[in-house]
């Protein structure tokens, strides 16, 4: 792979784990064109896995002159993605809830770097910002809306805020590289702190729906970006699988 | 409200080039076989969406798979709008026609009954259903008397016009591209040829209705030649071979001839008989069921 900027390893290491988030989410999403529960939400949720994937796209760019082979063609130890991104979510009340907790989660992550001091960076955040508060407005008023709508429907996405949460703090499991990354101003702050800010705003909006939870926030687990989840071998593979039949070929 | 005494004065108004509306009291025979045709037309973007999905998440790049979505995104709107203006007509409510459609009361075009089987018929599907469809689409855009599927059509004939251009684009990389490539277009194309040119569904009886009240402005029979007309030289120009035998261009006229065209295949996909139509529609009856805990919750239609 080439990397056209002058980021350091360690920086660069650290926008790929923000890129591959992006990416898988954005993957998973657009799994829901013309599934979604109703014709709005198909057009909506497009729209919002389209954006996710410009996202990765321009982290992607960032880093290297072949966005498509070094975004599918790693070797699956490359990347940087959290567990919380890779896994794939066919329930609905999967989907919506790990919609939500992705985007206050990418809201911090984007605002910690509109002042980044990496070329090209702050741009990228600005142009994801916009959009993401369309994301935000669109899961919590889904949310809101579902879990007041009916009691099977709460019972659903509590289930799952209960199954997800725990994992959603994979998103902040650090890179190596992230000590270079806030040591040099790319990023404002560190996974830590960002982790405190994401517990507050989850746990505001839990309280604005009335919802409690057993929910305990633990620390983001070590190494959780250098490991893949199960099953990340066949979505890679469903991922290449066009591109596998020529790999030389220009599709 | 406009009213008419009877279908005589209806047909003198549509003869001098009115325009029907949502709220006028219009002939009942012309409410029914023009919401029929719209909600037909609405099914069919629909399913053609879950067509195209499949592929998408193999799409051999990030900003292939953001135009896929896109252009499937555009498909799932049509559907969208075009089954408020069909709702519109009173005849049927928006959850009476996608239940409809799920329990296999009402149709969709015979392309969407089948199953697209490579990467390659993503692009088949893009560069001869979409082009076929827009055909189609632009013959009833351009003279249509139901104002409401007028206006629409204007953004779907657009929006199809550029799925068509993109398919073309993506052809073109087929067709310049390796043997492996050439060869899965040439396959989808076999499959998908004969598809497409039944799309236009077999000559239009004399007395067809619609277009009696300009809701179409061709005969099928005549979109078809221009089609096959169309397209054959530009599949011979890119390479390819179209899979009929007895393909041949007149020597006079310098038409292309096509064989007989063999319409069970149609016939079959008009019962829901077709390749993959079983398929398509247990998916999509699973998953509406599946999410109708979320939709009751939210207090919204399908």
């Amino acid at each position: 792979m080439s990397h056209p900027s002058l980021m350091s390893p360690g920086v660069q290491e650290f926008v790929l784990a923000f890129a591959d988030d992006e990416h898988f989410v954005g993957s998973h999403l657009a799994w829901w064109i013309g599934v979604a529960p109703f014709l709005e939400e198909d057009l909506s949720l497009c729209s919002i896995a389209q954006d996710e994937l410009g996202h990765a796209i321009a982290l992607y760019e960032l880093l290297t002159d072949d966005v498509d082979q070094f975004a599918l063609r790693r070797d699956a130890a490359e990347y940087r993605s959290c567990s919380f991104a890779e896994v794939a979510m066919p329930k609905w009340e999967d989907t919506l809830v790990r919609h939500w907790l992705y985007d206050i989660a990418e809201d911090i992550r984007w605002n910690a770097l509109v002042d980044s001091t990496a070329d090209g960076v702050p741009a990228v955040a600005q142009r994801a910002l916009s959009e993401e508060r369309f994301h935000r407005t669109h899961s919590t008023l889904l949310l809101q809306r579902s879990l007041t709508g009916s009691s099977d429907a709460k019972d659903r996405l509590v289930s799952a805020m209960e199954l997800l949460l725990p994992q959603s703090m994979t998103m902040w499991s650090p890179v190596a590289g992230e000590a270079e990354a806030v040591a040099t101003g790319v990023t404002a702050m560190t996974s830590a702190k960002a982790a405190d800010m994401y517990v507050d705003a989850v746990r505001a909006d839990l309280g604005s729906w009335n919802v409690s939870l057993s929910w305990e926030p633990q620390t983001a687990p070590e190494g959780d970006r250098l490991d893949r989840v199960d099953g990340f071998g066949e979505f890679q593979a469903s991922l290449n699988l066009v591109l596998d039949l020529d790999p030389n070929a220009e599709w | 409200m406009r009213t008419w005494t009877d279908l005589d004065d209806f047909q003198d108004f549509l003869d001098a080039g009115g325009m029907v509306e949502a709220d006028d009291d219009m002939p009942e025979e012309y409410r029914s076989e023009v919401f029929r045709f719209i909600e037909f037309h609405a099914n069919s973007e629909l399913m053609g969406g879950l067509t195209e999905r499949d592929w998408i998440p193999h799409a051999p790049g990030l900003r292939l798979k953001q135009i896929f979505l896109a252009k499937t995104q555009d498909e799932i709107g049509h559907a969208h709008l075009l089954y408020m203006v069909a709702a519109d007509m009173a005849v049927k409510t928006r959850d009476e026609m996608i239940d409809d459609l799920l329990a296999g009361k009402s149709r969709f075009h015979n392309v969407f009954h089948y199953r697209a089987e490579t990467w390659a018929d993503q692009i088949a599907i893009a560069f001869l259903v979409d082009a076929a469809a827009f055909a189609s689409q632009r013959a009833v855009f351009a003279k249509c008397t139901y104002g409401p599927y007028k206006r629409i059509l204007r953004r779907i004939v657009g929006e199809e016009g550029f799925h068509m251009r993109h398919g073309e684009e993506m052809l073109l990389k087929m067709a310049s591209g390796s043997q492996v490539q050439r060869d899965l277009f040439q396959a989808a194309l076999e499959r998908w040829w004969w598809p497409a040119v039944q799309l236009f569904g077999p000559d239009s009886p004399p007395d067809d209705p619609l277009l009696k009240w300009y809701v179409k402005s061709e005969r099928n029979e005549v979109l078809r030649h221009a089609y096959v007309q169309k397209y054959v030289p530009l599949l011979h120009g890119y390479g390819f071979t179209v899979p009929d035998d007895g393909l041949h261009q007149d020597a006079e006229s310098g038409e292309w001839i096509m064989s007989k065209i063999d319409w069970a295949p149609l016939k079959a996909t008009l019962s829901n008989s077709g390749p993959d139509s079983e398929r398509r529609l247990a998916n999509a009856v699973r998953n509406h069921a599946e999410s109708a805990w979320f939709r009751e919750s939210i207090g919204v239609s399908a």
